[in-house]
């Protein structure tokens, strides 16, 4: 019997482990054999709620179980009250991690009462503290095994929190002299290719990265996107070098815009585009 | 950075905390600590220390205008290490090690220093009496003698920081750095208005909300109230 609740357990551990948020009752139901009768199925739940292994999660009213690994159900058993209820808080936040004031006022813990959690979660390793571009002088923290998202490292271009204009400014100089350097349009690949070649960055740039580069020399007006069809017919995008505008491409040199006689003009009228003086004065004062 | 509990100092910061103004509610800070270095700055002062030095090695003319003195010498590297570990201290919640130079200016008149705050605290003064005044700066003088002092101002960055927060009308934030006696004072004083204040942390929670990239796990996790 005992191993036949060892093997349950299991069957329920592993369905609940599928997803982020773990799943619902009738789901483990359906996982398990067909002779487990309600009671049972609870008394399992128990048992591994009481272990830590499973967490119970409220959606909406609904409940969703969701298995803990062993390793980190062992730590969170040896963990008081309080600690429990930060670790939560944490895990909670993601990642994008909690500033300690918010935690001690939620908790409702005294400064050096949070102090103490912390640093013994930290000392578990369950717990990490980390630096978010966007609140550079908070102290955050946020789960020992998650990343922190881009938007708090900032990704390659922030360097100790900072916006780093110079290595930027490389990239952005390299790239512009490549796409002016090459005779017909360059797709991402080709620039990512050309810029690691170069080996000014010492980390892995992401295609995503190149991408926001080459958008910020979109705006800056001296790049344009077009989109070409490829060998195998589905789009690309290309990038290339734009020319300065012209000065008379803009409406507003067009001197219809102050022509008296505008609302009579028209294309077979007396009054026409193909006579109308001040337009052939104005095309021959236009530099080519 | 070791606290120094100063009766004198508590109880001008106390007065001036105290205050009951309609709108508003005065944040003060006069305290005094001592630049001999507790238990876990050792390890900050160490790491800053080591960060430093690899950043003048990288680039050595990346800190040429720096107010606390060329960060070849080791004094100005001590002096920023120092003023680092003062605003960690005095705000718990807070992280300065990446603070940058920028945001910190070297004061050198002491007078213009006294007359801004005095302009700052001319309602104060009326409330508290006017040999407040008198009160409040013969103490720092005798507690730091600011006229043997480096002085340093910190300039809030507006975006994470205890003196820019939600509501506030005017800090200021001042460090008197006395080297012989390795002691700093800081004076630091923020006026906000009673309402912003009362909802802070909520703001806190919404700054962190601001930049929220949805991966799509992310939105539904916070919803999950954890049972057990």
């Amino acid at each position: 019997m005992a191993t036949d609740k060892i093997k349950l357990e299991e069957i329920i551990l592993k369905a609940a482990s599928v997803g982020p948020y773990g799943v619902t009752d009738e789901e483990i139901r359906n996982s398990l054999p067909e002779n487990v009768a309600p009671n049972d199925r609870l008394e399992l739940y128990n048992s591994l709620l009481q272990r830590g292994r499973l967490q119970l999660k409220k959606l909406h009213g609904k409940l969703f179980y969701q298995t803990v690994e062993e390793q980190i159900a062992n730590k969170l058993q040896a963990l008081t009250a309080e600690e429990r209820l930060v670790y939560s808080q944490i895990e909670g936040a993601g990642n994008k991690g909690i500033w300690t004031r918010d935690l001690r006022n939620i908790c409702r813990l005294q400064q050096t009462q949070l102090t103490k959690v912390l640093k013994n979660l930290e000392l578990k390793k369950l717990v990490k503290p980390f630096k978010s571009v966007k609140l550079k002088n908070k102290k955050l923290y946020m789960l020992y095994d998650l990343e922190p998202s881009v938007d708090v490292t900032g990704g390659p271009w922030y360097y100790n929190q900072e916006f780093d204009a110079e290595f930027f400014d490389i990239l952005y100089q390299q790239t512009l002299r490549f796409i002016r350097g090459s005779s017909s349009a360059v797709t991402v690949e080709q620039v990512a290719s050309y810029i690691t070649s170069l080996g000014i960055s010492k980390e892995k740039l992401e295609h995503g990265d190149f991408e926001s580069l080459l958008q910020t020399m979109i705006y800056d007006g001296v790049v344009e996107k077009l989109y070409q069809r490829s060998n195998n017919g589905s789009s690309v995008a290309v990038y290339r070098s734009c020319r300065h505008f012209s000065p008379f491409a803009t409406l507003g040199d067009v001197p219809c815009g102050i022509c008296p006689v505008y609302k009579s003009c028209s294309i077979h009228g007396v009054i026409s585009p193909s006579n109308c003086v001040y337009l052939q004065r104005w095309e021959q004062s236009l530099d080519f | 950075m070791k606290f120094l509990d100063i009766e004198c100092l508590s109880e001008l910061q106390r007065k001036l905390n105290d205050l009951e103004l309609t709108d508003y509610r005065v944040r003060c800070q006069l305290e005094a600590y001592s630049c001999k270095p507790a238990g876990f700055d050792k390890k900050l002062s160490k790491s800053l220390e080591q960060r430093l030095l690899e950043q003048l090695e990288a680039s050595p003319r990346a800190f040429q205008a720096s107010p606390v003195g060329s960060l070849e010498d080791q004094s100005a590297r001590k002096t920023l290490i120092n003023l680092i570990c003062t605003l960690n201290a005095a705000h718990q919640d807070y992280d300065f090690s990446s603070l940058q130079l920028s945001r910190l200016k070297r004061v050198q008149d002491v007078h213009a220093l006294q007359q801004h705050v005095d302009s700052l605290f001319e309602r104060f003064y009326r409330q508290l009496g006017i040999e407040f005044r008198q009160f409040l700066w013969e103490n720092i003088g005798q507690i730091i003698r600011p006229e043997e002092c480096e002085i340093y101002s910190y300039i809030p960055d507006y975006e994470s920081d205890p003196y820019s927060s939600c509501g506030a009308l005017w800090s200021f934030c001042y460090f008197f750095y006395h080297k012989n006696m390795k002691k700093i004072l800081l004076f630091a004083c923020t006026l906000s208005t009673r309402l912003a204040d009362d909802s802070e942390s909520v703001n806190s929670m919404d700054e962190e909300d601001f930049g929220k990239e949805s991966s799509g796990l992310e939105a539904p996790f916070a919803m999950f109230e954890t049972v057990i």
